[in-house]
């Protein structure tokens, strides 16, 4: 229930639809808003004008353009969407991808979930004015999309994953640049603090704003980083292990902010800055040993086929839980593709978290939460 | 709780539901076959019995095998996050009606709130008309372009949108 709070003009209530195409909104998404004076007092989410029929895009192509069709899904972050498909066909299909493969891609997983933080962190600072900050971290983000055009030769769309391992093995001197870059961005994350996240004013901006509580987490079933700053520990890379992850010995960063503070914007920013933290971490650890041997279990053409069954895979990207149901006739075609996306579920608390909000906030609390449009609507 | 201990409950709770089990494609996950016209008696148990405690629908997935369109919800535990089931049924749909023709299910969104855009979207995209659903059902579109025609993930059809498919 909305209660007045003094900064409530004595005026009439007004109501503002913004969108769907809108600077301050994440993507095409259209809000329903009910103003007293500048306090939000209820707020509506419509989405689907970006619907392009992704799902049904896999069903009329080849199992090795689905992969391409994956890299869609997500454009920031293409590799979770690959690895998904990956993952769900290998079940089906009994492939187990060679050692070296499964290690090449948690390198990858890893460093797209740096790149996308880093992308959430130009996002906030973008929605808080920090233009310094904002110019900062694109220059690091770009040694990032650097490595991936190493490996894969794009910076986005990567389309590097194959049922069975990847593409090609890892390039001369990949290996070294990731270590190099993460010794970078370990310096770097001071730099983020001392400009930033620490910084006076951007703490009175984001404390206390956009608060999700755990009830809220769990009734609306948001999960990744959103979930862990407001104190849910859930991560899938723990829950259930994939591409080797099990080996990987990585602590998940969980808020522990109560009261009145306890999951809002700053929450949030904060927790993505630690896990860039523990996946540079990884990336040290696990870039050392890559196993030698083969990168490719087999070399799949196009009358590659996937044996008659489904799947049902759950990777964590880096917004949250994203499942992958496959389904398999036996033909050149996945008969069946379906995501669960983590933007669809954070899509939910908007009504929820916008009530009470000051007008001026509500860009700062949709950056917040980390929202991507495209794998929302497929 | 151990599986034969829950399908006891779920006998008790909706007599007639439970069909048979079997293990989800190649995963160790545990299938529950369901009379899906008592999906919501089903769902009232797994997410308010304090011994079952499924109160997360993680994801549902329609898919159109032969005849039927087969509905999946996966389920899944806050309090213990490995405990996940997924409960299964079909609704076979009638050949001499017409491909566009919509079919029922009762909707579970007031049980599980994340099912709404799930149920949104096997609606728009599979006509599966939701009974008791919030939104659903409103026959406006909030997916496929407005004016769209028929249901496009439905196997076997043509579309009367932009082009066949």
């Amino acid at each position: 229930m909305f209660k007045p709070t003094l900064e409530c003009l004595n005026a009439d209530v007004t109501t503002w639809e913004i969108g769907p195409y809108y600077s301050a909104l994440p993507g095409p998404m259209k809000l329903k808003l009910r103003l007293d004076g500048e306090i939000i007092i209820s707020g509506q989410v419509e989405t689907g004008f970006l619907h392009r029929g992704l799902e049904k895009a896999f069903e009329l192509n080849s199992w090795n353009s689905s992969i391409i069709y994956a890299d869609h899904l997500d454009s920031e972050g293409a590799v979770f969407g690959e690895l998904a498909v990956c993952l769900a066909a290998e079940e089906i299909a009994g492939i187990s991808p060679p050692p070296r493969a499964q290690a090449i891609r948690l390198i990858l997983s890893e460093l797209t979930r740096i790149s996308c933080h880093l992308n959430y962190a130009v996002k906030i600072g973008r929605a808080v004015g920090s233009e310094t900050f904002t110019h900062y971290v694109l220059r690091d983000r770009e040694k990032l999309l650097d490595l991936f055009e190493l490996l894969t030769g794009a910076r986005f769309s990567l389309s590097f994953l194959r049922f069975g391992g990847v593409k090609a093995d890892v390039t001369e001197g990949f290996i070294e640049r990731v270590i190099e870059t993460c010794d970078l961005l370990r310096v770097r994350l001071k730099e983020y603090n001392d400009l930033l996240t620490f910084n006076q004013v951007f703490l009175k901006r984001t404390s206390g704003v956009g608060q999700i509580s755990k009830e809220q987490v769990m009734r609306w079933g948001i999960t990744g980083p959103n979930a862990r700053a407001s104190g849910v520990s859930f991560d899938i890379r723990k829950t259930h292990p994939y591409s080797e992850f099990e080996k990987v010995d990585f602590h998940v960063p969980v808020s522990n902010s109560k009261g009145t503070h306890g999951g809002d914007a700053h929450d949030r920013f904060l927790i993505r800055l630690l896990e860039i933290e523990q996946s540079l971490e990884m990336l040290k650890v696990f870039a050392d040993k890559i196993p030698s041997g083969p990168f490719l279990e087999t070399k799949s053409g196009s009358d590659f086929k996937v044996p008659r069954g489904e799947g049902w895979i759950r990777i964590e990207s880096s917004r949250g839980f994203l499942g992958c149901y496959l389904m398999s006739d036996g033909g050149l075609s996945p008969s069946r593709v379906q995501f669960r996306t983590p933007t669809s579920s954070n899509l939910l608390v908007i009504p929820e978290v916008v009530v009470g909000l000051k007008i001026e906030d509500l860009p700062l609390v949709l950056a917040s939460l980390d929202l991507n449009i495209a794998e929302a609507d497929r | 709780m151990e599986i034969l201990e829950l399908i006891s409950k779920i006998n008790a709770a909706a007599p007639g539901a439970y069909l048979h089990k079997s293990r989800f494609g190649g995963s160790d996950q545990t299938s529950v076959w369901l009379d899906l016209r008592k999906i919501r008696d089903v769902a009232l148990l797994l997410c308010n019995d304090p011994m079952i405690r499924l109160d997360w629908l993680e994801n549902m997935s329609v898919a159109h095998v032969d005849d039927a369109l087969v509905v999946t919800y996966f389920l899944r535990s806050w309090n213990d996050p490995r405990l996940n089931l997924s409960l299964r049924g079909s609704i076979v749909m009638d050949r001499k009606k017409e491909q566009d023709d919509r079919v029922e299910l009762p909707s579970i969104s007031d049980i599980w709130l994340t099912a709404t855009p799930m149920e949104l979207e096997a609606s728009e995209l599979f006509g599966i008309r939701f009974l008791g659903g919030s939104q659903s059902n409103s026959g406006s579109h909030s997916i496929l372009p407005e004016g769209w025609s028929g249901f496009p993930l439905r196997k076997m059809r043509h579309s009367r949108g932009n082009k066949d498919v």
